[in-house]
Parts: C-alpha cells; structure tokens; sequence
C-alpha cells in the first residue's frame, strides 16, 4: 500500500469527505464544500490521487452557478439595491425622482433606472410627482426578501442556482448577464463537473488515514509569523516524505584537477617546503645551460622547446651567473668537473623560449641566495611542442623542487622520496630504480605500488651535479626532485585521457566529484 | 631518448644468459633502459641515459648485464696495442683540414653476420651518428666488406663535379653533386656539405670507392651483407675525441660478436689534438681520482672497500688501485661520460645497487609557505567559488585567432611562438576570457544559468622587462543567462572590491570585443587592471554561443595597490 507520508495535506482533506460514506459519489462542488478547499486546490489534489490511482471518475454534471459581479457585491455591502432603497423610502414619504437621485447611495443612473424599471413593471406610479406603491406584494419581494435571500446570502463566491428559492431565481434570470457579467448584479455559469469515487486501493487508504488520525490540517510551513504570533502552538505539522528527492542545485566550486593540485600543494607546504613562482617565458640560460644541459644536448633542438616570436632573446645576460656557468660548461671552471668541453654560444643562452621544464625554477631558486637548509617546491606549468593526443596535452604540470642542506645525501634523497609517496601518493610500497637527468647524479626514479594498475613512476629525482651548483653561488648539497602530477591526478580522478584534465565540457566539470 | 630494436635470442646469445620479460625488465633498470614495447622476438628498449651511447645497442646493453652479473672485468685488448699498423693505413689529404678534418678507423675479421647481427650493427652504427653524432654533422659511420679492400686507404677533398661512382641502392655512376640533389639519401643529407669547394672522399689505394662522408657508401664496397666475415669500419667528423669513442663503441661491439680487431692507423698531413699518426681503436680514457670521504658523503652512509671494488668492476671499470683514502679508476675504454667523480660515485651506488640503502628521512627544519601570489589568487578563488560560480582550468597555450580575430580584436599584442605544431597551439594567452568563451561554446547543453571564472597566469609584451615579457595572474568572471549583463556581473566584482577594500572606478571605452556603450576599463587611479562588459552578439556568433554572456577580467594585483 502507499506510504501515508507521501500523502499531500489536500490529498488527504479529499480522501476525509469519503470518511462517512466510502463508497459515495461526490462531486467537484462537493468535495469544495466537503473539504473546505477551494476550486483550484480540488482540482490539484484530485489529479494527484487519479494518478495514485486511489479515486477515479464516475460521471459527469452540468451545474449552473450564481456568483455577485461588482454591482452585486455593492448592494451586497450597502444591504439594498436601488429598487430597494426606492421602495422604502416612497413607503415612508413623498419623494420624488429628484430627491432620490440627490441620495449618493446609488448614482444617478441606477436610480433613474430603478425608477423606470418598477414603474414599467407596475409596481409604482406617479402621483403629482411623487412615488407611491400600486403593487404592495411585488414591493415586499423587493423590500423584504431579495437582500436576505440573495445578496447577503453569499458567504462563497458561487452558490448553485438550486439553493434559492423560484422567485429569487427568476429575479437570477431576469438580471443575469451570462459569461462576462456587463453591468447586471449576478452572474450565472454554466460548467461540467465531474464526479469521483474511490477506487479500492482509495477506501483502503482511507481507512488508514482515519486510523493515523491525520486530518490534512497538518501545518506544511512553519512561517515566522506563526513564530512571531505563537500560534504554532498546538498546530500539527505535515510530516515530510523523506523518500523524494528535490532536485541538485548548482553551486560554485573549485575545478576538480585544480582542487587535487590545491592539495599537493597544501601537503608540500605542509612539509616545510616554500613555494617559487617564475616566468612563463624563460631564457635558455635558465631554462637548459644554468642546469648544466650542454647547448649540444639532444633535448635542446627546435623540435623540443616554443620559441617566442618577438622579442627572440633576452636584453641581457644575467651575470655574475651567467659567466661562471659557461665556463663550467667549457671546462668545468672550478667545480671539479672537465666540463662538456665545447665552445660556449652567449647568444644561444639569451634566446626566449616557454619553459620547458619546472627545475629552470629551481635553478633560479639556487641563484638567488636560498635558506640552507631549505626546501621549495613549484607547481610550474612547462610546454613541450607534441602532438596532443590522450596522453600529451598542450601544456602540463611539474611540481619540481629542491633540498638544500649540509646533510643532504643519497640516504636522504630515497627518504625524501618515500615520504612524497607516503604524504602525497599516499603509497606505502615503493621501489627506487636507476634514472638519468642531465642535471643530477645520482639519480632515482621512484615507484610505487597501486593496487590496480601495478607499479607506476611517480617521479623523479637526484642530488644536483657540482657543475650546477657552484656556478650558481651553493656549496651545500641539493637534492632535486620532480613528480608527475598530471598522471597521479589522472589516476586519482579516474581520467583516462589528459585532456580531460583541462576540460572545457562545463557538464563534465560541474558533475566531477 | 635513444629508443632502439633488439632481437631477443640475439640479445641472450650476447648476455649469455636467457631472460624472461620481468627478468630482463629488472635487469635493464641498472642500464637506465626499459622495454618499451615487445612483439615476438622483437624488442622495443628505450635508453633513459643520454650520455651513455656504448648502451645504445643490443651489445652494449648485454655487455652491461653480464660484467653486472658476472662481476667481470670483459677484455678488450686491442685497445692496447700501441703499435703502428704498417699494414692497415689511411693516408688523408691536406684539402681536408677546413671541410671534414678527422677520420678514424679499424678493421675486424671472423666476425658472424646473420641476419640478427647486421641489424644489430646498421641499428648500433644509425643510434651513434643520428643521435650522439647528431644527425651525421658530429659522427658519420660506415662498414664495409673489407676482402675487396686494398691498402692504403685513401681520405680526400675531391671535386664534386670530377668525381662520380655508384651510390648505394643505384646502378648508375653519379657525380657527387648528383648524388646530393638526386639520391634519397644525398637529400637528406646534402645540407651538411652546403658551401664546400670540395667533397671528402674514402677510396682505396686503386682508387675504388668506399664512401662519400657524411652521406652515402658506394654499391661496390660500401655493402654488408649477411654471410660476410671480414669488415672495414670507419668514422668521420669535426671532433676527433667524437669519432674516436665512436669508433671505440663499434669495435667492442663486434668483439663482443666474436670479431677479432685490428687497429688501423691514419696518417695526417696536419696537426690534430692527439698528433699526426693516430692508430684507432683509441683508448680516450684517463684515470680519475675519488676520494673514499667523497663517496660516503654522497652516498650517507660507509660501504667496504671490497663493495667499492666489486662495484666499480661490475660497471666496467677497469686499473682500480687504492692509496690512502683516494680510489685511481680508469673507465671502460668505451665509456666518455665521466666529468666529475660524482659519475664514479654514482657507477658505485648503482653497482651496490638502490635497495642496499637504507633510506632516512629529512631530519632538517624548515618553513614552509605558499608564494605571495598564489596565497592572493586562492583567495579570489575562494571568494568566487562563495559567490556561486564554477571554476574552470584551462591550457595557457592557446589558438592566437582565438586570442584576437575571434575576439573581433585582430590587431591584439601577444606572446606568440615561432615554431608552433599547429595553430590551436600557437600562442600564451593574454587574456583568460577566450577560454571562458571556449567553455560556454561546448557547454551548450549545461543547465543554465553558467557562472563559471578562472584565475590564472597570462603573458604579456613588456617591452620595460628584460625578456620583454611579463607573466601576470589574473581572475576572469563570466556570467551567460538571458538575465546577464554587466551590472549583474558587476556585483561580483563589488564584492572583490569590499572583502579586499580596494576602490575602483569604470571608465566607459568602446572596444571592439563588447557592445559599444556596455564596456569599461576596471581601473585605480587612472591605472587601468582589467575590463568589464557585455560581449559583442557578433563575438557570441563567431563562438556559437546562444546565450548573453557579461564578463570581468581583472589583474588581482589591483589588491596590493
């Protein structure tokens, strides 16, 4: 059987007119009296409970019903019609047509037509200009009966044609104007109603409705005018249906790629590290030669790095750094090393490109007199030309950084490693593999272990070589690190292709969870 | 990265030893080198260490695993023979000196080429001149059956047009110049020659040639074929030390393939870094000092000396000699990657192997704490998310049409890049609203209204910064709903502007992106931090979006003002 509580207040003020007859046939008016509701109330509820298939339609009425126009409701208000008001006064005195119509009850029209209306029907005459009464019975009808019986009569908008007596009824007929109402005091509509039993599954609930004592008077909104007045007290309240579901509403909310970066980087902070922000546009000073890249390297042709149209290079090289780093490339300057041996090209270091690569950060970070010991981290957007496709995208994230401190070795390199795949992958089972940088030695690629996909690179990282280092005024070891936070975040938010990552598909973004 | 083909048994036959998948997954790691991918017999090996071009092959990667396994110090004594080959000469010409100067070369004899074997060396010899030898202008290699040479070798400055022969893959006599314009080959390589009077040429002593460095061999001499035994190795380029580690690197492969080598010797008419009479295979290696303090410092924790020694063989190295805390080590002849001895530290943490050490954690205190900027733009974030709008992330690189005609704003100043793969990357963006407007173009369908904003890094032409270029972040608010227009996105914006109390005035502009009379620069004391407006319906048109659409973008540095 239906769940009482989804039963709406006027569902269940509808099913309590069967209360005492369960098998009656009520109609439209009917239930309106019986429930107390209004018209359009009924309506509503009775569409609900058909479709809760617990009443149906039996049969049809055409009923015809009386209401009060704006004229009818006036003389409703000043407890006369003009005829009225006429008919007693001429009783009382001599008036004539002249002294009415100085009475502003009623203009000058309406007593005019009063007048011309009673005298035609010869209920009244003149006699040397005053009115008097030739027709005492018709004057009582008008006198003693049509307020009382009529026009007082409404307490509800309409009243049925059958509940006024046959000469309240002709007076109905004779001064209705049907359907749009003109000037006339009342008004006759003629409508079909339908009429309704309750179906079986209906007598069912009404039974149950009874037993539970629920009367539809229940409180639906709790107003603060209620609170206000104290008149919740005592009331009822509708129980809810807890089982419907309103719809979703749209709210703002941070983008879900965006939202997991927000965390990694909260968790980086978190673990002492400071941020570092820099350039879009980088040199290839700082961006390859400043890591110690020789300008021979093959990372370092046209087909893997954006070159700015205008301006093609910077002003200036940036010195004291710039010098030291091209000599540690010549001939390792005095860090140790033999250098790459070639011939240094300035013009090359000052060319403009997109930073390719999130450690240009770092190497900045080490020139400009960084905390030691210290930590900093960068989630640097690079730009690489590749076709994108599911697993390129046009730009990417590098969360890259550095560790600088008297005590920084290999040991501490793996630790540090372990502890981004505790606190960032939150991986616990991880596996450090032999990698190559350029720009570090040694170096570690760290695994780890997801329950699903097996071992998977989450990054990379190596203690930086001495030839970048020195040239760039640190004497202390540093540890370099970078992870892949586009793949983890791929694989936390279950994407499968990384454009998907920078979606434009606002459906897509607002129902990520 | 180096990627290169290895046929499996191949492989076994030259690691001596049998791989499973994961094995030899496992065994690669200590060569910085995965499989790729895997088809049959057929092996897909990407190399990770660009430094290291002896692992660039099939060889090179066996040989790694073996002396790994085995501990073994693998000989390779033809590095020392220091005699002059009276009999194997390569005589070079003067004319050579301002063209292609250097040459190198060796000869190797019972040697088994199967099918497997010659792929193994064209792939070895293509990975060494394509990549460490980049694209042919560093290292340019070629074989040869050497039965059918007659000493002295020959290496020439010739005239292009006076000298033909058969190019590989042809039937017909070609000019060298020909060659250049005409074989596929000689195309591909031509540039490398551009502007030379004359063309370096190898022939033999009856004037038969063997190559026409850096672009093609001859039909004749220049063919190694499965079943030949005997071969003829060379190299040419610019930098001596190049060639001759080349020239290492491809004798120890053909050793390792059961060929015995002999040294050839090249006699130059001009000075070279390493003399006038050079006999090749060339051991390039020097002895490289450690201290034993450097490693454990590096390293964090004291390893034996026998687990130093053991290592240290294990990765190739050979002379290790110990003296009061200083470890001598020479490098394997093969080997020209050494320039500190952080590389010998290295070699020795590898050889002990990752998982000995134990790792320890961060010990040091440090602050951390977000940059400035990032801390003002979350908190823009956060007030917008507040303010019901959803947050949109997009790619900074962008279309540069998307960024001015189709904003109705062609003559748009921005950071475009020279050599894009295609216009949909062409560009940073100067602006976030063409990726807002992108957005409300493919989310039609999205229940609406759309409220949607971005804060972000934009790039702009500064001509005042030493780059000329400046890097901003800004936030960029959009509304689309028939009840947008910019009074209502406006309240947004008065929101940012009582939380972070900044008062900002609207100058009326009329710019081509918005309908005239509804847009206006955001601005604080006559400096201008963004715009405000309602998009121009021919802007909606070309971005096929239905809906009105009022927008602000504003610099967030309008706060710190």
């Amino acid at each position: 059987m239906i769940d009482l509580a989804s039963l709406h207040a006027l569902e269940i003020r509808i099913l309590r007119v069967y209360k005492n007859n369960a098998s009656a046939e009520q109609s439209d008016a009917q239930l309106q009296s019986g429930a107390g509701l209004g018209e359009g109330q009924v309506r509503r509820a009775v569409e609900w409970l058909i479709s809760k298939q617990l009443l149906e339609v039996t049969g049809e009425n055409t009923r015809v019903t009386v209401s009060l126009t704006e004229v009818g409701r006036d003389f409703a208000s000043k407890g006369a019609t003009p005829e009225t008001a006429l008919l007693i006064r001429a009783s009382a005195e001599r008036v004539g047509i002249q002294d009415l119509q100085a009475d502003e009850r009623f203009d000058r029209g309406a007593w005019g037509s009063a007048f011309g209306g009673l005298k035609k029907d010869g209920v009244i005459d003149l006699d040397k200009g005053a009115i008097v009464i030739v027709d005492a019975g018709r004057a009582s009808f008008f006198v003693d009966r049509l307020i009382p019986e009529l026009f007082a009569k409404f307490s509800d908008t309409e009243m049925e044609i059958g509940d006024f007596p046959g000469d309240i009824v002709q007076y109905i007929q004779a001064n209705a104007r049907k359907r749009g109402g003109g000037r006339g005091p009342v008004r006759l509509d003629e409508r079909t109603e339908r009429i309704y039993c309750l179906t079986e599954e209906g007598r069912r609930v009404l039974v149950e409705v009874v037993k539970a004592n629920l009367t539809g008077d229940e409180i639906s909104r709790l107003t603060s005018e209620m609170i206000q007045k104290g008149t919740w007290q005592g009331a009822s309240f509708r129980r809810y249906d807890l089982s419907i579901k309103p719809p979703r509403v749209l709210i703002g909310k941070h983008h879900p790629y965006r939202a997991y970066l927000d965390n990694v980087r909260r968790r980086l902070m978190a673990l002492g590290f400071e941020e570092m922000k820099g350039s879009l546009v980088e040199t290839e000073f700082w961006n390859m030669d400043a890591l110690f890249m020789p300008q021979f390297h093959a990372a370092r042709n046209i087909h893997d790095a954006y070159y700015v149209t205008e301006p093609t290079q910077s002003r200036e090289a940036e010195e004291p750094h710039f010098s030291r780093v091209a000599e540690a490339h010549q001939n390792g300057g005095e860090t140790g090393s033999r250098g790459w041996r070639y011939e240094f090209n300035p013009a090359q270091s000052r060319r403009l490109i997109l930073r390719s690569q999130g450690t240009a950060l770092s190497g900045r970070a080490l020139a400009s007199e960084p905390n030691i010991p210290g930590k900093y981290f960068a989630l640097a957007r690079c730009f690489r030309p590749d076709d994108v496709d599911a697993t390129h995208a046009a730009d990417f994230f590098q969360a890259e950084g550095i560790v600088l401190g008297e005590e920084i070795n290999f040991r501490s390199l793996l630790g540090l490693l372990k502890l981004f795949a505790l606190e960032i992958a939150q991986a616990d089972d991880v596996r450090y593999v032999p990698d190559y940088f350029p720009f570090t030695e040694p170096s570690v690629e760290l695994q780890a272990k997801h329950p699903v996909l097996g071992w998977i690179e989450l990054g990379g990282a190596g203690l930086f070589r001495p030839e970048l280092t020195q040239p760039l005024g640190v004497d202390v070891p540093v540890i370099a690190w970078g992870l892949g936070v586009d793949r983890m975040a791929m694989v936390a938010l279950g994407i499968n292709d990384i454009r998907d990552l920078f979606s434009t598909d606002l459906d897509l973004i607002r129902n990520t969870r | 990265m180096p990627t290169i083909t290895v046929n499996k048994p191949d492989f076994e036959r030259l690691a001596g030893q049998a791989y499973s998948l994961e094995g030899l997954s496992a065994a690669l790691e200590t060569a910085k080198a995965e499989i790729d991918a895997e088809d049959g017999d057929t092996l897909r090996i990407q190399l990770k260490d660009t430094n290291r071009p002896d692992l660039w092959s099939a060889e090179g990667l066996a040989r790694l695993l073996k002396s790994h396994r085995e501990n073994i110090q693998l000989d390779y004594s033809f590095f020392d023979t220091s005699e002059m080959s009276q009999e194997r000469e390569v005589i070079v010409d003067a004319g050579l000196r301002n063209i292609r100067p250097y040459i190198a070369a060796f000869a190797c004899e019972g040697i088994a080429i199967d099918e497997a074997a010659l792929d193994a060396l064209i792939e070895a010899q293509e990975k060494l001149a394509d990549g460490y030898g980049r694209g042919r202008s560093v290292v340019a290699i070629g074989i040869y059956d050497a039965s059918d040479i007659v000493y002295p070798v020959r290496y020439d400055a010739v005239d292009p047009d006076a000298t033909a022969f058969v190019p590989l893959e042809f039937e017909e006599e070609m000019s060298l110049r020909q060659i250049l314009s005409d074989h596929p080959t000689g195309r591909m390589y031509a540039h490398l020659l551009e502007g030379k009077d004359k063309f370096p040429l190898i022939r033999d002593s009856r004037g038969e040639v063997l190559s026409l460095p850096p672009v093609i061999n001859s039909q004749s001499l220049g063919r190694v074929e499965v079943g030949d035994t005997f071969l003829f190795c060379e190299a040419t380029g610019p930098e001596l030390d190049a060639i001759l580690l080349s020239m290492a690197i491809m004798a120890v492969n053909m050793a390792d393939r059961g060929g015995r080598i002999y040294p050839v010797t090249v006699r130059y008419p001009y000075h070279t870094p390493r003399g006038r009479v050079l006999t090749c295979p060339y051991d390039l290696t020097e002895p490289v000092q450690v201290d034993v303090d450097e490693i454990y410092k590096v390293v964090g924790s004291h390893i034996s000396m026998g687990q130093i020694e053991t290592a240290l063989t294990a990765m190739g190295y050979r002379d290790i000699d110990v003296q009061g805390g200083r470890i001598s080590v020479c490098p394997a002849p093969y080997r020209d990657d050494i320039l500190h001895p952080v590389d010998i530290v290295e070699d020795v943490v590898i050889g002990v192997g990752y998982e000995a050490f134990e790792p320890e954690m961060p010990r040091d205190f440090t602050v951390g704490k977000a940059a400035p900027e990032e801390d003002l733009a979350d908190r823009f974030r956060n007030l917008m998310v507040g303010g019901g709008f959803q947050e949109v992330f997009l790619p900074i690189l962008c279309s540069q049409k998307e960024q001015t005609v189709d904003m109705n704003n062609p003559d748009a100043k921005i950071i475009s890049i020279s050599n894009p793969m295609s216009e949909n990357y062409s560009a940073i963006r100067g602006s976030l609203l063409p990726g807002l407007l992108k957005t409300e173009a493919t989310s039609r369908r999205a229940l609406y209204p759309h409220r949607i904003f971005e804060v972000g890094e934009v790039g702009v032409l500064d001509p005042g910064e030493n780059y000329g270029t400046r890097t901003d972040i800004h936030l960029c608010a959009l509304e689309a709903s028939d009840e947008a227009n910019l009074s209502g996105v406006q309240s947004y914006l008065e929101v940012l502007s009582y939380y972070f109390n900044f008062e900002y005035t609207i100058a009326p502009i009329d710019h081509p992106t918005f309908l005239p009379g509804r847009s206006g620069e955001i601005r604080i004391c006559e400096r201008v931090y963004g715009l405000i407006g309602e998009v121009h319906p021919s802007v909606l048109e070309t971005w096929g979006i239905n809906y009105p659409v009022s927008v602000f973008e504003v610099d967030i540095r309008i706060v710190s003002v």
